[in-house]
């Protein structure tokens, strides 16, 4: 089952490619990330204690993918932006997804580590931005009601239709969007408090496999096929070759 | 082709390095390990078929263990302080808080098969620019590779060559002075032992200097030819060498640099910096009086030798453009490496100096050799 | 002076004088030498007469290089150092050192001899012509392609010749071009040397303490004397020299004119001498069966064979693949000089060090005094068994002799002093402030020396301890040694000189290859082949080794 997870979550971002609307944790668990998109912003809750930033990212909904090559292991993508083979490398030091963290209606404070070396606490808040390292420019969500939410693209329009894309594939991936569908909800009216969360739907807990599930565009790599055998014949024939000459000119 | 001689001779060492770069950039641009072990092989198909006997030309072993260590090195540091991602679990170990001034340090923690690899593939991706490296160290005289320099940098040649073979003379030295030493029973460790073992070797490292300046200034060493604005050349050749470096820094940074607004002004002053230091380097040359004995010539061989270097470099750079997944190990999820066409024609291209360059001469060695 | 007059003089000092900065005294004072087009001129001169800078003001290194203040005049073909530096002679002048290797500027034979023509700016054309010429000239061509730190001494010195002579040089000097080298290496050189003069006519100015080898050949001899000069025909300036080699002590001793300048002259003067020694052993040949046998050393008790201070056996040593020792077994007698000869690189430095304890050994046993020295902690192996090295300055690390003499006597538990008052016996008179690197080769030696000595080992090796010593400071040295030898200390030294072997020792090993090839008696193993004989053997014959021997032989009638 493991083995094709990644491939279950790829659906799943498909399925969730749209920008997603979401809220901010209620209550004291629960880790509140806020993604902002150079075009918009989205703010998801991924509840109890999420073991790392990227696995924080994950729970709220967002797929990621972490960058291969000279920059492996470095996050590169967040619901499939900036995209367009971006995670062959290091991202650039311009456009690249910038890491924060903050308490509950707090300042930004930009992470000294990578998200995969950072365990948030629960009732904090992760940010993300893409750029140059700027920080978000929305202030962390504050715990406390009586602060308006200064987001009103959570609209209860739109959510419907996330939820109902998952209903029709009953796997991982949308446990993910069903916890952050009941999280989103309370926090969508300005008057909802803290207090009204856990009034909401039981938090699904997050399947186990999903700390280290990564998601990619696996468009091209998946018709290799079997070129790779004529590249070892290739390395064999070559080597052969090489160790022949060698032979030769010892013995001379 | 008359020219394509296979009398022996040794090639000249910057079609050499030319051809290694070539495949430098080449691995530098791919993560594929079918890719980077094509480039192995074709560098020691190279260097076995073309190689001397000379010491150099030994050290390739050196470099290729070197590449072996840097592999393991990776995956091992991968384990101890990586960052450990991927789904496939290879390895269960606890992971290791530390305090808050080592943030962004992962000691230890599950090991999966997705950073593992990536790691792997960077320690090749390194070992194998390294091996390239060493494959035109092991094929071209590095010295005389200075020798190949324009006359205006002979001088910074020399100081090089003379460095390099300072260095091993010091290792002797010390060596000799440390053995020195218990002949006075004098077994002390730590900081006093320092200048005892320090002030012989300067002593001796200076001495050693004196005389090697005053052979090379009774040799000729530094005359220039006389004239009598010598000087006034002097201050406009300086000026204009400083003020390229200066701009062509500049432009440098402008171009690397992707924040930079003013991105479009690096192009056009690297190239004006690079006009003002060639004028430069070219006016100085004509005050230096050196010849250069026996300069290796450049014929067809070489031409082919440099342009099948570049072959891999540009056959990387078309599958990149074409095909940018298959440079790199699949790894989310992970999949066998595909086998991207130019890229492997370009490093097969690569193989052809094996077979087109003339072979290597003979190296003399002295009959009668005596160990000093 | 008009170009005519100048036509046949290569080199020209006028009243030079020659002071080093922070110096009280001149180290020439107020030289005239005239050199003509053509000559091989000899300098001979005691270790700080001021040969070297001599040598060094003929090309301007004096002062440019080295500093300090030149008055008078240096013109070289015409051209004087004071306006032109050494680089701007280089066309004029060659200028070999001591050391080949600390001169090289390349790794290969073939590019260091290109190396000079480069840099006047040589056409390749040219280059290529003449390095071929250099090759043949000095025979090294099967050499060209060789890295020149795999060369031996001998061929070494001469790629360094050969670098400066593909220049064309007018003038050639060499500052003690043999002094590192063994015998045969010597012979390479000293043989290029000459015929270079016979078939190229060039001006060769030449500096060598061991003046034996090269005297036979030279024009003209400049013997410098506390910086003053004094040049003429050799067997003039011989008569008075403060420097002479054993044929010329021999002829001054039996009084024979002119003095012969060679071997060759010598045997045919000293005639009459051996027609008497040839009376003599047809008298009396009960009273030398040994005849040509007897040491040096007339009356020494020959040691008892179970008196060895130190016995080796099945000693070897290994570099890497290299054996340099081979499975040898030794035994060094108390009160007796032993001398350990041998090629470069035949393994004696490496057999001295495995005697030592410091140095690896591969297999074998070594016992002094019951106890093998490589068991013992360094500070008390050298209570045991002392080492002066090849090189003795790396010994020394502390600003003065005064110092160094006070370390000396806290590592070997001694009271202040002691080294002090050997350093006196050795070599009088040193200033205790004066800094280890600013004393003569004889005195630094003498210092290390004191310094090994302040431990009295039983058993004393010495490495080289000759090399860039002169006559004086050879005999002060075995005097030293002999002192010591008297007081029942084993001595064992290697060196490539015959006549301080002839002076010294008792008895000589000879290796090759890391293998003992002949042991026994100084005498006989001396006159056994011509390579190793000293001069007054090769003159004399009969056992007669020094002009000490020849003086005890004949005091009575000569």
């Amino acid at each position: 089952m493991k083995r094709y997870l990644p491939l279950l979550l790829l659906v799943g971002a498909f399925v969730l490619a749209a920008p997603a609307q979401a809220a901010a944790c209620s209550g004291t668990t629960g880790v509140t990330v806020v993604v902002q998109f150079p075009d918009h912003t989205t703010i998801g809750c991924a509840p109890g204690n999420p073991s790392s930033g990227y696995a924080a990212l994950q729970e709220a909904g967002f797929s990621i993918a972490l960058a291969q090559g000279s920059g492996a292991g470095a996050l590169c993508e967040i619901d499939g932006y900036p995209g367009a083979s971006a995670c062959h490398t290091m991202p650039p030091a311009n456009a690249y997804w910038a890491y924060f963290h903050a308490s509950r209606g707090g300042s930004w404070s930009y992470s000294d580590t990578g998200g995969g070396g950072y365990d948030p606490a629960p009732g904090s808040v992760e940010g993300w931005r893409f750029g140059g390292g700027a920080a978000p420019s929305v202030p962390p969500p504050a715990r406390v009601a009586s602060t308006p939410k200064p987001t009103p693209k959570a609209t209860p329009t739109t959510r419907p239709t996330h939820t109902a894309a998952p209903v029709a594939t009953p796997s991982a991936p949308r446990s993910v969007a069903a916890t952050r569908t009941p999280s989103a909800a309370p926090t969508a009216s300005p008057s909802t408090d803290v207090g009204a969360a856990p009034t909401g739907p039981p938090i699904p807990s997050a399947s186990p496999g999903l700390a280290g599930g990564t998601v990619q565009k696996a468009s091209s790599s998946s018709s290799n096929g079997f070129a790779w055998i004529w590249g070892v014949v290739l390395i064999v024939v070559l080597g052969g070759a090489a160790g022949t000459t060698a032979l030769r000119r010892r013995r001379s | 082709m008359t020219s394509l001689s296979q009398l022996p001779r040794a090639l000249h060492p910057l079609a050499w390095w030319g051809w290694a770069i070539g495949l430098a950039v080449a691995a530098s641009m791919t993560g594929n390990p079918i890719l980077l072990g094509l480039i192995v092989v074709v560098v020691w198909l190279v260097v076995v078929a073309r190689r001397t006997d000379s010491p150099w030309a030994r050290a390739f072993r050196l470099y290729a263990v070197l590449g072996v260590v840097i592999v393991l090195v990776r995956l091992v540091l991968h384990v101890l302080v990586g960052l450990k991602w991927g789904t496939i679990e290879v390895l269960a170990l606890p992971r290791v808080a530390l305090p808050h001034w080592a943030a962004g340090i992962n000691l230890l923690g599950t090991v999966y098969l997705e950073g593992w690899l990536a790691a792997a593939v960077q320690g090749l991706q390194l070992a194998v620019l390294i091996l390239a490296i060493g494959g035109a160290n092991a094929l071209a005289n590095p010295k005389r590779l200075l020798r190949a320099l324009p006359h205006a940098l002979h001088e910074v040649g020399t100081a090089v060559v003379v460095s390099v073979s300072v260095a091993p003379q010091l290792a002797e030295s010390v060596q000799r002075v440390l053995r020195a030493r218990l002949l006075r029973g004098d077994v002390g460790r730590g900081l006093r032992a320092v200048p005892r073992v320090a002030l012989p070797v300067l002593q001796d490292t200076l001495d050693r200097s004196l005389l090697l300046a005053a052979a090379m200034e009774s040799r000729g060493y530094g005359a220039r030819n006389s004239d009598a604005t010598a000087a006034g050349r002097r201050l406009v050749t300086g000026s204009l060498t400083l003020a390229g470096l200066l701009v062509l820094a500049f432009g440098m940074y402008d171009l690397l640099d992707p924040t930079r607004s003013l991105s479009w002004l690096g192009a056009p002053l690297v190239v004006l910096g690079l006009a003002l230091t060639v004028a430069g380097m070219a006016l100085g040359g004509r005050e230096i009086r050196v010849t250069t004995y026996r300069r290796d010539p450049w014929r067809l061989p070489e031409t082919l030798t440099v342009l099948a270097g570049l072959a891999a470099a540009a056959g990387m750079v078309i599958s990149k453009q074409a095909t940018p997944d298959l440079l790199w190990l699949p790894l989310q999820p992970l999949a066998a490496p595909g086998l991207p066409i130019a890229a492997t024609i370009g490093i097969l291209l690569a193989a052809l100096p094996a077979f087109v360059t003339p072979p290597p001469a003979a190296t003399g060695r002295p009959r009668n050799r005596t160990p000093r | 002076m008009t170009d005519a007059m100048q036509a046949g003089i290569a080199i020209e000092l006028a009243g030079v004088s020659v002071t080093y900065a922070g110096a009280t005294s001149p180290v020439l004072k107020d030289v005239d030498l005239t050199i003509e087009e053509g000559e091989l001129v000899l300098v001979v001169g005691r270790t700080g007469s001021g040969k070297s800078t001599l040598l060094g003001a003929l090309n301007g290194l004096v002062p440019h290089f080295t500093g300090g203040e030149l008055s008078g005049s240096v013109r070289v073909h015409g051209r004087n150092t004071r306006d032109h530096r050494p680089r701007d002679l280089a066309d004029l002048v060659g200028v070999v050192g001591q050391d080949p290797l600390a001169g090289f500027v390349t790794d290969t034979v073939e590019e260091e001899l290109a190396y000079g023509m480069e840099q006047l700016g040589l056409a390749p054309a040219v280059m290529r012509k003449r390095v071929e010429e250099t090759l043949d000239l000095l025979g090294i061509a099967d050499l060209r392609n060789a890295p020149l730190t795999e060369l031996s001494g001998g061929q070494q010195q001469r790629v360094a010749i050969g670098a400066v002579l593909a220049a064309h040089p007018r003038v050639l000097v060499l500052d003690e071009p043999t002094s590192a080298l063994d015998p045969t290496g010597a012979e390479e050189v000293l043989a290029a040397i000459t015929r270079l003069v016979h078939d190229v006519a060039i001006t060769v100015v030449i500096a060598e303490h061991r003046v034996e080898r090269v005297l036979a050949y030279a024009d003209r001899l400049v013997h410098v004397v506390d910086g003053r000069v004094e040049s003429g025909l050799p067997a003039e300036v011989m008569v008075s020299s403060t420097i002479a080699p054993p044929v010329v002590e021999l002829a001054r001793w039996a009084g024979w004119s002119p003095l012969p300048m060679s071997v060759r002259d010598g045997w045919r003067a000293a005639a009459p001498l051996r027609a008497q020694l040839v009376e003599e052993a047809a008298q009396q040949p009960s009273r030398h069966p040994g005849d040509g046998f007897e040491t040096g050393r007339a009356g020494l008790p020959q040691p008892a064979a179970d008196a060895a201070a130190l016995t080796a056996r099945k000693l070897s040593v290994r570099h890497g693949d290299l054996v340099a020792v081979r499975e040898v077994g030794l035994a060094v007698r108390a009160g007796e000089i032993t001398a350990l000869m041998g090629r470069n690189g035949s393994g004696k430095s490496s057999l001295l060090w495995a005697l030592q304890g410091s140095g690896t050994r591969a297999t074998g046993t070594v016992e002094i005094g019951g106890a093998d020295p490589r068991d013992l902690a360094p500070g008390l192996r050298r209570t045991r068994i002392g080492l002066v090295p090849q090189t003795p300055s790396d010994l020394l690390y502390l600003p003065t002799v005064a110092g160094e003499c006070a370390q000396a006597d806290r590592e070997s538990g001694l009271g202040p002093g002691s080294c002090r008052q050997l350093l006196d016996r050795i070599v009088p008179g040193v200033a205790d402030d004066l800094h280890p690197r600013d004393l003569s080769e004889g005195q630094r030696l003498g210092l290390v020396l004191a310094i090994q000595l302040t431990a009295d080992p039983q058993v004393l090796l010495l490495d080289e301890p000759t090399r860039g010593l002169d006559y004086q400071a050879k005999s002060a040295l075995s005097a030293v040694l002999h002192a010591l030898a008297d007081r029942g200390r084993a001595i064992l030294l290697s060196t490539h000189d015959v006549e301080f072997v002839a002076e010294a020792s008792d008895r000589v090993l000879v290796m090759a290859d890391g293998e003992f090839v002949a042991d026994g008696p100084t005498a006989e193993v001396l006159t056994a082949s011509p390579a190793f004989a000293p001069q007054v053997a090769k003159v004399l014959g009969h056992g007669l080794l020094t002009v000490a021997d020849a003086a005890a032989r004949f005091g009575d009638q000569a």
